[in-house]
């Protein structure tokens, strides 16, 4: 196995596949001249500096040790679901059944959450964002809604 | 005298029953914000905006920037009590604070902070007042090579010079870079990386970008990091009173510290935590015992904290006269004014006065009432401290959606938080800073704009942008600057490769 800061490494191909991503998408535009510069020019310029750095991070990761960083799987999907959760009740049933699916979801991320407290939390959160967001700031959002069938 | 009648009718504006309000409930939820840990001044600003799009530009901004200055006050308190800073430019204040609090000292921590915040932040204000206007009269003159060379002197500065690894931070500002071409191309029209979305016609929005990287991101960590430690220390009014030789040890400490925040705020890349890192290292250089630092010196927290409070407030002076953000704090506050359809720049203070000189006028209310917030109220700071995490990030996600979904009623906004979160998280880990994405996405359709203006003005001859005198100073700058990173990104790899295999993790 050759040594490689295997952090960096993946880090760098990321870099470097978003600038690519963007090169290749530049030349779907009109790339124009350095003085009348069309709507590609500068994508197509930025594309090139972000593929660049992103090898030069690879590069620089090579000849030194360095493992893959850990995520935390447990927290990081209950944040996610959370806000999908989120977005999916929002336009058919309203804020504040939006805002409890979105607090039960959220409070699995905490392995010590006990049922109870998240329902408590998911109601005083749903009505406080009730009153706050569409009462006293009028935004305009229905509280309920009946979903369409 | 003009300055004086304009400072006069800034505090007029300032001190109307609407601005006073919201400059207090914007220190209030800054302060709160603030001191829970793992919530920075740039998520804390960038969670409430949305609360401020009902409002009047110059309210919304003046609530706002409470909100800024009123987090780095706030992160002070849970540096000292619970040794975990509030902000990253609170860190500092740890060091010294935290022991402090060990001896019993928490009150004399707690007030020296305040008062020292309260003078930097005074002291940056005036710098504030005296230099903008001068500012203005030289920049009223720049034409689109000018402004294009300060946009690329402030993108690379503020990805390099504070970043342990200034290749991976230039790659953070590109990135911002290229998300800032999304949506139509102002000068043909065109829409660029669209992917099929009419949502994308506008751009990315600029919130859900903020949010996703810094509020859900940050969410994310502190479940995994978060730590409940309890403080039980009663804190009372009395015991917050500093003897005459703490009150004569912290004086120049505090002055050195403002000089340094109101330097390093008001230059572009800096900003409050590196003034807070050098207002320490300066202190412990001219201390006649250094070995007292790191037990509960005074001015190891006098000096980084009146340091980082004046750096907020300069840190206005380039955001306000040229419209460009030093900082991705001041990038929020700028986006938040191009909402309200106000652009920044030398012409702000003719067009806008009562928003520009009643804005630096609600920043000295302001930390007047952080003084009068922190000092009689500390019992209810000190409870706050105690809620734990696990009832807090629940709401946190609640507020962030919400906020999102208010901009312009759209869940697909939602999903771009989603999906920012998930970025921001991933390149967290990679050990990544994203600040510089921020700042990269705001300039990004400015520098476009004005290299394009250049470029025709000269024919295409890049040269000539070069050989004028302001923008080919900075231009030069810039290339000394990016020399440099070279250089110790090259240096420091021969010498990890020259050493037998030591692992940086622990």
């Amino acid at each position: 196995m050759f040594r490689a800061d295997r952090g960096d490494l993946l880090a760098g191909l990321i870099i470097a596949a978003v600038g690519g991503w963007f090169l290749v998408g530049a030349f779907d535009y009109r790339i124009g001249t350095a003085v009348r510069m069309g709507p590609g020019y500068l994508p197509m310029v930025f594309g090139i500096i972000t593929l660049v750095l992103g090898l030069a991070i690879m590069l620089l990761a090579l000849g030194r040790d360095g493992k893959l960083p850990l995520p935390a799987p447990r927290a990081c999907l209950a944040v996610l679901v959370s806000i999908a959760g989120f977005t999916l009740v929002l336009p058919r049933a309203g804020l504040i059944p939006a805002a409890l699916v979105a607090v039960m979801i959220a409070t699995r991320g905490d392995r010590d959450a006990r049922l109870t407290s998240s329902l408590v939390l998911a109601v005083c959160v749903a009505v406080v964002s009730w009153i706050v967001f569409v009462e006293f700031l009028g935004m305009p959002m229905p509280a309920f809604r009946m979903p369409a069938l | 005298m003009t300055l004086w009648s304009d400072i006069w009718s800034g505090f007029q504006v300032a001190l109307s029953t609407t601005n006073l309000l919201y400059c207090f409930v914007g220190v209030f939820l800054g302060t709160f914000l603030g001191m829970l840990p793992g919530i920075g001044a740039l998520a804390a600003v960038s969670m409430l905006m949305p609360l401020t799009f009902y409002l009047e530009p110059t309210t919304a901004l003046v609530m706002l920037a409470g909100v800024y200055y009123g987090a780095e006050y706030g992160g002070s308190t849970s540096s000292i009590l619970l040794n975990l800073p509030g902000t990253p430019s609170n860190a500092v204040t740890c060091i010294d604070g935290y022991p402090m609090a060990q001896q019993g000292r928490a009150g004399v921590a707690l007030f020296t902070t305040t008062v020292a915040s309260w003078v930097g932040g005074t002291i940056g204000i005036l710098a504030l007042f005296g230099l903008s206007p001068l500012i203005v009269s030289v920049a009223l003159a720049f034409g689109p090579a000018e402004y294009f060379s300060i946009m690329v002197f402030g993108l690379v500065a503020a990805s390099t010079v504070t970043q342990d690894n200034p290749v991976k931070g230039l790659s953070m500002v590109m990135l911002g870079l290229l998300l800032g071409t999304v949506g139509t191309d102002i000068n043909s029209g065109v829409v660029r990386y669209d992917l099929g979305f009419f949502e994308l016609y506008e751009g990315i929005s600029f919130i859900a970008i903020a949010m996703g990287l810094f509020g859900v991101s940050e969410v994310i960590f502190s479940i995994t990091e978060s730590v409940h430690k309890p403080f039980n220390q009663a804190v009372t009014l009395r015991s917050m009173i500093p003897t005459r030789a703490e009150i004569r040890q912290a004086v120049l400490p505090v002055l050195r510290g403002a000089g340094i925040g109101g330097l390093f705020g008001s230059l572009p890349g800096t900003g409050p935590t590196l003034a807070s890192f050098v207002g320490y290292a300066v202190e412990k250089r001219v201390a006649k015992d250094p070995s007292r630092f790191g037990k509960g010196a005074i001015e190891g927290i006098a000096s980084p904290e009146s340091a980082n409070n004046a750096a907020a407030q300069t840190a206005f002076i380039p955001t306000l006269t040229l419209g460009i953000p030093g900082s991705s704090v001041m990038a929020v506050m700028m986006g938040a004014l191009l909402i309200h359809g106000i652009a920044p720049g030398p012409q702000l203070m003719g067009e806008h006065p009562d928003l520009f000189w009643g804005l630096a006028a609600s920043f000295w209310i302001g930390n007047l009432l952080l003084l009068i917030l922190n000092i009689p109220m500390i019992g209810l700071w000190i409870r706050v401290l105690q809620i734990p995490y696990r009832f807090l990030y629940p709401a946190v996600i609640c507020l962030i959606c919400i906020g999102v979904y208010s901009v312009r009623a759209s869940t697909f906004d939602i999903g771009v938080v989603l999906l920012f979160g998930l970025i921001g998280y991933v390149l967290r880990l990679l050990r990544f800073e994203l600040a510089p994405i921020l700042i990269g996405f705001i300039l990004g359709p400015m520098v476009e704009e004005n290299l394009r203006r250049a470029m025709l003005i000269y024919r295409g001859d890049f040269f000539e942008i070069i050989l004028r005198p302001i923008s080919g100073t900075m231009l030069g700058v810039t290339a000394l600057i990016l020399v440099w990173t070279a250089w110790s990104a090259l240096r420091s790899r021969r010498a990890a490769s020259g050493e037998p295999a030591v692992s940086v993790d622990d």
